[in-house]
């Protein structure tokens, strides 16, 4: 286990290494330059001499490899520089933008899966019967709507027709209802698809059959032989939606304007603001990766047959 | 692994985790709802950074928190504001201005010339403004008694009343802005102005409360709050101002699409307001391309640009680069191109190229007489419209274009450095630096700076000249020359006059346009009816 860990760890490292690497790549390929992006963001012309200052004093003179070995340094010391157009540090601001969005991604992804889950097994246990065909279209036609309009229809049915909710903002509760809302309905039909697909395999199993013959207890025969059986494909399925969810907040919180760390890391693109996107990207895939060690520790814990340090299954 | 009860425990510890998590803040009452006059913003104004020598926030906040020295009135023509007069050496190297009496900041601290002093100088010493000419050319600054300041420069400077009356970064601060207090490079600490307006509540990112000035010197101080609302998304702003939750949005503060007007327009709830702009769209042309290095390809193009169609043909006539708001301009020193398609076809043919009746276009040496025009609609949604017309435009005349739309970082990129394009849809600025700074900024060239939009040693020495010229007679006859010669090279294809469009609901009374764009409206004279 001990040994698992550490291997871990090095693994962590090491794609840390190369992803920064990637997106520190990207962005010095990525045509538009930091210093006449924040020049004319600011309402002042881009001239030779002031772009050529603010790259100096940004490091951006520096060959890519003084670039890189130079934040990473700071990046060791628990730094992730400071943003070119604020000139505050990435970290304070990354942490202050960081609350709208955990509320905003941590509410859809609960209620996602406790409406997906439910849906999804009645949906497999009932396969093929009318009300699953008409659940299992809404599905097909819900997958086929981008997140972007459902916000804009619930903003203008729920706000503007029947005004009854704010359409903008992040102040109150009230505030998170829509953009919550539109990203529970978009990521659920998926998982409902997904989950529906599982009940349909497992339930097959024999020893599914088995405790459905001898006629065990409804609230014995699910969390105890059917969803326990699906627990590790569930855990996979929602350990590989979750950049979905980052992807999905970046939508909504620029609708709905709020002020959270997925807006700021696409102002940030667009501004070419390079420690933020770094730092930012940084902090999604430490997310990440954090969060898929936490599920094989999962794995390991739902089904002693998974070993970590040999990441197979021994039957 | 868990029955029934720990799956709903673990549900409702969640969901009351992310309930807990959520601040609960108490909706304003109604009462206070309408001593507030909620506008949409694209842009958070930064009100935590907002010191009048830099270019944190945007321009209409720090417009309406500092007042300028001079006001710019349009068309060149300047007013008093916190100077009530000023004069000008003949060589135009030294200005003495002269300051209202009686005129406090908001923190009822006294306007002087100490503190005049002290914001110019911090605004000379940013390295972001070394390009301006006050920041090139000041040498001292002097207060020989509290209501005088004396500006000297080490050449003849002939843009500093234009950059005094711009919304940054010469407007006036109080020394007590920054610890420690007066001290040049101190530290900002908080925006304390002489305007109508001073900082009531920041949330960044959200929104910012700005509370009348009870000092406010010039007219009666608001009895309203404005309240800045940054909504990024041009739907959301529409649908804001549908649900209420905005009392007034547009302009360069926060546009609404072209296409969402008419959700406005025959409502009695709403009222659109449509105002001057001094900003024009335009075409850059790459001179370098060897098509449009002949002049009689330039000026096929504009005499084959119908500009009547822009917009729904809703614009002003379009009679050359620059509106005729702006300074130095008339109705008949601006030359320009009218649309003649036959005229275009015969300079064409004139160059060398045959019409291609198979392809419809005309083409030499087997090639297509083609071009890439380069265009952005993040800022500007309705330049992707305008592209298309002007590609139709440009099919009449048998020239083919290729729209290419990049995105923002990529296009500024594209006109700056890398000059990746034939053609390339632009803007002139607005108000005080049209047209000199404008001009100098993008036609300009010398041999350190190559010229960004046009290269002509010509306009560059007209502009060199206009420098130089204290008056403002001799400096209208530079210009006179500066726009034929624009014209006669056709360095460039005018498109579009801009304007500003506002909406707001229709309690919102007393909507006043102010006369620059960079303070859009009279703010302070905006109240609300009773709904």
């Amino acid at each position: 286990m001990l040994r698992s860990m550490i291997h871990r760890l090095f693994m962590l490292i090491v794609t840390f290494v190369l992803f920064s690497l990637f997106v520190f790549t990207l962005m010095r390929l990525a045509p538009g330059d930091p210093a006449s992006m924040l020049l004319l963001e600011i309402g002042a012309v881009p001239e030779q001499s002031i772009v050529a200052d603010l790259q100096k004093q940004w490091g951006l003179d520096q060959s890519f490899i003084q670039q890189y070995l130079a934040w990473a340094h700071h990046v060791f010391q628990g730094e992730l520089g400071h943003s070119f157009s604020s000139g505050e540090p990435v970290l304070s601001e990354m942490i202050e933008r960081l609350g709208p969005t955990s509320k905003l991604i941590a509410s859809s992804f609960v209620l996602t899966l406790f409406i997906s889950i439910p849906i999804g097994i009645w949906m497999g246990l009932n396969e093929g019967t009318m009300a699953d065909r008409v659940v299992y279209s809404m599905t097909i036609l819900g997958l086929s709507i981008p997140l972007y309009w459902l916000a804009i229809l619930l903003m203008y049915t729920l706000g503007v027709i029947w005004p009854v909710l704010p359409v903008v903002g992040s102040s109150t509760i009230r505030h998170y209802i829509l953009p919550v809302t539109a990203m529970t309905l978009v990521q659920s039909v998926y998982f409902i698809r997904m989950v529906r697909s599982y009940t349909i395999q497992y339930s097959k199993f024999s020893y599914i059959e088995a405790a459905k013959t001898r006629g065990l207890r409804p609230s014995i025969f699910y969390p105890s032989y059917l969803l326990r059986s699906m627990f590790i494909p569930i855990l996979t399925l929602i350990t590989t939606s979750l950049p979905s969810f980052f992807g999905a907040s970046i939508i909504t919180e620029t609708i709905f304007s709020f002020p959270g760390f997925s807006k700021y890391m696409l102002e940030a693109i667009f501004r070419r603001d390079f420690p933020v996107i770094q730092g930012s990207a940084l902090f999604v895939a430490a997310f990440i990766f954090v969060f898929n060690y936490m599920t094989d520790l999962l794995y390991f814990l739902a089904d002693p047959r998974v070993h970590l340090d040999k990441q197979r299954w021994e039957v | 692994m868990f029955g029934r009860s720990g799956f709903g425990v673990i549900a409702v510890v969640l969901l009351l985790f992310i309930m807990g998590c959520s601040q609960h803040v108490s909706s304003p009452s109604a009462a206070e709802e309408d001593k507030n006059i909620v506008v949409a913003v694209t842009q958070d104004t930064e009100a935590d950074k907002l010191d009048a020598s830099t270019y944190y926030g945007s321009r209409h906040t720090h417009a309406a928190i500092y007042d300028a020295l001079v006001d710019y009135k349009g068309k060149g023509e300047f007013a008093p504001s916190l100077a009530e007069s000023w004069e000008i050496s003949d060589d135009g190297r030294t200005y003495i201005l002269h300051l209202q009496n009686q005129v406090m900041f908001s923190d009822g601290s006294p306007l002087n010339s100490a503190a005049v002093k002290f914001s110019l100088e911090r605004a000379v010493s940013r390295e972001e403004n070394a390009s301006l000419e006050i920041s090139r050319l000041l040498q001292k600054v002097e207060a020989p008694d509290d209501q005088t300041v004396v500006l000297s420069f080490k050449d003849t400077a002939t843009q500093v009343l234009y950059e005094l009356s711009q919304a940054r970064p010469y407007r006036i601060m109080s020394p007590n802005s920054v610890t420690p207090k007066g001290d040049v490079n101190g530290t900002f600490q908080k925006a304390i102005g002489t305007g109508a307006w001073k900082i009531g509540e920041y949330q960044p990112g959200i929104q910012t409360v700005l509370i009348p000035n009870d000092h406010y010197w010039l007219e009666q101080p608001s009895d309203y709050s404005l309240v800045f609302k940054v909504i990024t998304d041009p739907q959301a702003r529409v649908m804001a101002l549908q649900s209420g939750e905005v009392d007034l949005a547009g302009g360069e503060l926060g546009n609404i699409p072209m296409e969402s007007l008419p959700v406005f327009q025959n409502n009695d709830n709403y009222v659109i307001e449509t105002g001057n702009s001094t900003m024009s769209y335009f075409m850059v042309i790459n001179q370098h391309n060897t098509s449009l290095a002949d002049k009689n390809i330039r000026q096929a193009i504009n005499y084959g640009n119908d500009t009547s169609k822009y917009a729904g043909g809703s614009g002003d006539p379009v009679r050359g680069l620059f509106q005729e708001k702006v300074a130095f301009i008339s109705d008949s020193n601006q030359p320009s191109y009218p649309y003649n398609p036959e005229k275009a076809k015969q300079l064409i043919e004139a160059s060398g190229y045959q019409w291609n009746k198979n392809k419809q276009l005309y083409e030499k040496d087997g090639q297509v007489l083609q071009l890439r025009l380069v265009i952005q609609s993040e800022e500007y949604p309705e330049w992707k419209e305008m592209a298309e017309i002007f590609q139709d435009n440009m099919k009449q005349i048998g020239i083919q274009i290729h729209i290419v739309n990049q995105e923002r970082a990529a296009y500024y990129d594209t006109l700056w450095s890398t000059k990746e394009y034939d053609l390339l849809m632009y803007r002139t600025y607005t108000d005080a630096q049209l047209p000199y700074r404008f001009l100098s900024s993008l036609f300009y060239d010398s041999p350190s700076s190559p010229g960004v939009a046009y290269q002509d040693k010509l306009l560059s020495d007209l502009l060199d000249q206009i420098a130089a010229t204290v008056s403002t007679q001799q400096q209208q006859k530079l210009f006179n020359q500066v726009f034929l010669r624009m014209n006669e090279e056709a360095m460039s294809v005018p498109i579009y006059y801009a304007k500003q469009t506002f909406v707001h609901t229709s309690h919102v009374v007393d909507f006043r346009f102010n006369a620059i764009e960079d303070n859009p409206l009279k703010w302070h004279y905006l109240k609300k009816e009773a709904k």
